[in-house]
């Protein structure tokens, strides 16, 4: 016997502890932390007289949560904490004025900000950071509120999977199992007609049809670039930076091309504010953006050959027995779970660089006294709610996959929905990002039922899995979580609804092409898909 | 009805709780392989589900 016998009673009873998480947050608007909860105490009781796991087994597989919980929060953590510095440094502030004076058209600073800016913010933080730093920006040059909140929400969606130094992207690759030189240039390449989609979105939430013909020919020539640097940053063995480097030569497109005939000027645009209560004038770009400077640099020198060879085994990592459930279920030893590797995972590397960019801020005479605990505490107030939600959640999430639960699942629904697969799959990345207003956490819930679906359908699995990531990262955008973030900072808090409507449209279009794309693949290059 | 100080205060203790769970979880099942610690890492989780839900 594989695992539990497939029948009704079972399969409603997998389904309980998933149900009660989207159920709860969905309709009675329970946090994170609270759902995820609820879902691992009801994982709990089902696994032990349904599943046939014992309280070993339950340990084992929610300390495995807890490890993969803080290989991402680790990420978490230490990238708010960058960004929380900087921003207290006033870094933040020069880095947004900066690009904005990059274009003197209207449309062209929206796609600047909303898609390239919001972008990079994704690529290096995240969690809400992207839409609280680009709305007030977009608000601070003349933009509606409705529209620089869709905007920036909408704009960023792309570089959530491979954004927040690659953590949702580490989430999927661990809970598939794929291997990274598989599935990362693979989801890149099929991200590359999303980011393109983006960009006409950011548009046509700005100025309609008008401005989406206006900014058609830029838009695909700075997609295509920042596509084309997604996959490549995927392929070099570099994911955490697969958002943030596209992000910045996406913007350079945009100024360049925003002075040729290739974008038509309309109107004229407010010059951002300059001033600063500082006698000094405000601190140069480039010592604002040194630290996510350090922090591309020493990402790429981390993949090299001999330097990657040098501290490979340097690392902590905890090693998992293998065991079996009374109903057959079997799970292999894990040797390295979830490692945090010194020089091959983000945390680490954001830590050096925010002490090598502390340093030379402060010979600049740019440092601010106390600067560094406040951003302590400020990520901290920050985190801590994400901090339990997603550890109680990715506990529920193993515990589930390593009780059968979830394999239960997934032959289920491939009963169910067929050769539609590929078009049903992006959503349930989105409905997993929708109801925890995470990309990670969507990976978690669904990325391993995902593939099992995939596999009992006999359809490519690391297509799947990379569209599940795909739908989670853009449906993330509509989650409630981040829009009314977008509405706070916007000033339109209670009426959240505005936006809402306007980025929902969006989104569903973006994650219904991801199927659509997901499908033809899946039919016509079968063996790719695999 | 908890007070938003209390909510507040409760939000950390789930925060040393999941901590002090991951540890004697992974002690009671796999390094010890003590069925009592292990009781208690299962236990001390859930009360931490509990002040999640509680708390947050």
């Amino acid at each position: 016997m594989l695992g539990p016998e497939l029948n009704v009673v079972n399969w409603i009873l997998a389904s309980l502890p998933v149900a009660l998480l989207i159920g709860t947050i969905l309709w009675r608007k329970w946090s994170a932390p609270r759902a995820g909860g609820a879902a691992w105490l009801l994982a709990f009781a089902l696994a032990l007289p349904v599943f046939g796991a014992n309280t070993d087994h339950v340990a084992i597989a929610s300390a495995k949560g807890l490890s993969l919980a803080l290989f991402v929060l680790s990420i978490v953590w230490t990238s708010v904490y960058m960004f929380n510095l900087v921003d207290k440094l006033d870094g933040i502030k020069v880095i947004g004025r900066t690009m904005a004076k990059l274009a003197d058209d209207r449309l062209a600073q929206a796609l600047l900000i909303a898609w390239g800016f919001a972008s990079f913010i994704q690529g290096v933080t995240g969690f809400g950071v992207p839409v609280a730093v680009a709305a007030p920006l977009l608000i601070m040059l003349g933009f509606k509120p409705v529209h620089a909140a869709a905007m920036a929400l909408v704009g960023h969606g792309w570089a959530v999977t491979f954004g927040s130094m690659g953590s949702s992207y580490y989430t999927i690759q661990l809970v598939t199992g794929f291997d990274g030189d598989v599935i990362g240039p693979h989801m890149a390449l099929l991200f590359a007609p999303i980011v393109i989609a983006s960009g006409i979105a950011v548009a046509a939430i700005h100025g309609g049809l008008h401005d989406v013909r206006r900014s058609l020919v830029m838009v695909i020539i700075a997609g295509s670039v920042m596509a084309s640097l997604q996959v490549l940053m995927a392929r070099l063995g570099a994911p955490q930076i697969a958002s943030s480097v596209p992000a910045i030569f996406g913007m350079v497109t945009i100024a360049l091309l925003t002075r040729t005939p290739l974008f038509s000027k309309e109107e004229g645009v407010t010059s951002p504010d300059d001033t600063t209560d500082d006698a000094r004038g405000p601190m140069s770009f480039w010592l604002a953006f040194l630290p996510y400077l350090l922090l591309i640099t020493l990402s790429v020198i981390s993949q090299i050959g001999p330097v990657k060879d040098a501290v490979k085994d340097i690392m902590l990592a905890l090693d998992y027995p293998g065991f079996e459930t009374a109903e057959g279920f079997v799970v292999a030893a894990a040797r390295d779970y979830a490692p945090i590797r010194i020089l091959n995972h983000p945390a680490p590397l954001i830590m050096i660089s925010v002490l090598l960019s502390a340093l030379a801020i402060a010979k600049a005479g740019r440092w601010k006294q106390g600067a560094a605990l406040e951003a302590v505490k400020l990520t901290y107030n920050q985190t801590l709610s994400t901090t339990l939600g997603v550890s109680l959640m990715v506990m529920m999430a193993v515990l589930m996959a390593d009780t059968g639960m979830t394999v239960l699942l997934a032959q289920g629904i491939a009963n169910a929905s067929g050769p539609v697969f590929p078009l049903v799959s992006p959503f349930i990345g989105l409905l997993g990002a929708f109801m925890s207003g995470s990309n990670t956490n969507s990976n978690v819930m669904f990325g391993l039922l995902q593939v099992e679906t995939a596999r009992a359908l006999d359809i490519g699995p690391v297509t799947i899995a990379s569209i599940q990531s795909i739908g989670a990262s853009v449906g993330s955008t509509m989650a409630p979580t981040k829009v009314l973030v977008a509405a706070a900072v916007v000033g339109l808090a209670g009426q959240e609804d505005q936006i809402f409507r306007k980025v929902t449209v969006a989104v569903l279009a973006l994650v219904a092409l991801t199927g659509v794309e997901a499908l033809i693949l899946v039919t016509l290059f079968e063996n790719w898909t695999r | 009805m908890l007070s938003t100080a209390t909510k507040k205060k409760m939000r950390n203790v789930a925060l040393v709780l999941i901590l002090v769970s991951f540890a004697l979880l992974y002690l009671g099942a796999i390094t010890l392989e003590n069925d009592i610690v292990t009781a208690l890492g299962l236990a001390v989780s859930g009360v931490t589900a509990v002040i999640s839900w509680l708390a947050f």
